[in-house]
């Protein structure tokens, strides 16, 4: 889903800036969305029990043309942009995986290890049970080392 | 605790989880949330028969997610829920706050500030109805308009928003 709206908000962006060149205007800017949270998580596929609620997440506030759009594109699609998406806590050395990248759109996922970290971190109970999945399926050791620098108990997950 | 021992409990944990996972009160609640629109799984498909608030509740235990909606949900799309009997009464009391726009209390472990927002998404509670305000511009304020209208692509009401924010 979320590759197609990138690609429509590129395409959006093409011809709006055709226009704008035609009329002697600015050209737009580029614009980089990376997509964090839940929404994330079901983007990289795991094999774990995903429920996800219509909000998305992204890590930062965008520019407002293209902020518009997109929340126009994930409307059709039954979603919506949290207004405090970009407010959730991500480690600072979150890694994020380019899904799309356009003539103006960039769009990425946060890494899984670092999306789990931050959910196991700032919302533990809400996340009990999916932790709990992801440690049983032999957790890279990159989530390892984020859970020893972040101080996340993840004993707490399997009791 | 040593990674292994970690792996090893958390695979006891999935066992008593996938019991969870494979009751078809599961399977119903969050496919008929799924069906609704409101949630997406990547495991259950939709269900389009009843579900009651009893077997919601449970699920709700299971996928905190359901917990988060259901309050919005009862209030807002009352027909996607059966209710047989009473309303347990943490939850009509986190309803009787909603309705006054007044959330404050934890509902079975979601915070006021999970549930509420949902109020607003979930259902047909309309935007506040616009007000229609003349104005009377000079001419270099009504051609920076047109400038500003040609390189953004907004209508005059959202640059002025726009401007409004910024003030």
């Amino acid at each position: 889903m979320l590759q197609e709206i990138f690609e429509a908000l590129d395409e959006w962006a093409k011809a709006a800036n055709r226009e704008n060149l035609d009329e002697g205007m600015l050209p737009l800017g580029k614009c980089l969305i990376q997509v964090v949270g839940q929404t994330a998580l079901l983007e990289a596929k795991l094999d774990l029990n995903l429920a996800v609620t219509a909000d998305v997440d992204v890590h930062q506030q965008l520019e407002y043309t293209f902020r518009k759009k997109f929340e126009e594109l994930l409307k059709e699609h039954g979603k919506f942009l949290d207004p405090v998406g970009h407010e959730a806590w991500m480690p600072d050395e979150t890694k994020y995986k380019t899904i799309f990248k356009g003539r103006h759109v960039e769009g990425a996922i946060a890494e899984p290890e670092f999306v789990l970290i931050s959910k196991a971190l700032k919302a533990p109970k809400r996340n009990r049970d999916l932790i709990a999945e992801y440690l049983a399926g032999r957790p890279t050791d990159l989530f390892y080392q984020l859970a020893k620098k972040y101080k996340v108990p993840l004993e707490g997950f399997v009791k | 605790m040593k990674r292994d021992e970690v792996e090893k409990l958390a695979c006891k944990r999935v066992e008593q989880l996938k019991v969870q996972f494979n009751d078809p009160r599961y399977k119903k609640v969050i496919g008929k949330f799924v069906a609704a629109g409101l949630l997406e799984h990547n495991k259950v498909t939709a269900y389009r028969g009843h579900i009651n608030l009893e077997e919601t509740l449970w699920v709700g235990e299971v996928e905190p997610r359901i917990l988060e909606l259901l309050p919005a949900v009862l209030l807002r799309r009352p027909k996607l829920i059966e209710i047989h009997g009473e309303i347990p009464e943490d939850l009509r009391l986190v309803m009787v706050d909603l309705r006054k726009g007044i959330a404050r209390t934890e509902f079975r472990g979601i915070p006021a500030s999970s549930y509420q927002p949902w109020v607003e998404r979930v259902g047909r509670k309309a935007a506040p109805p616009s007000v229609l305000k003349t104005f009377r511009f000079q001419s270099e304020d009504v051609a920076r308009l047109k400038e500003i209208k040609k390189r953004t692509g907004w209508n005059e009401t959202e640059i002025i928003r726009q401007a409004l924010q910024k003030l």
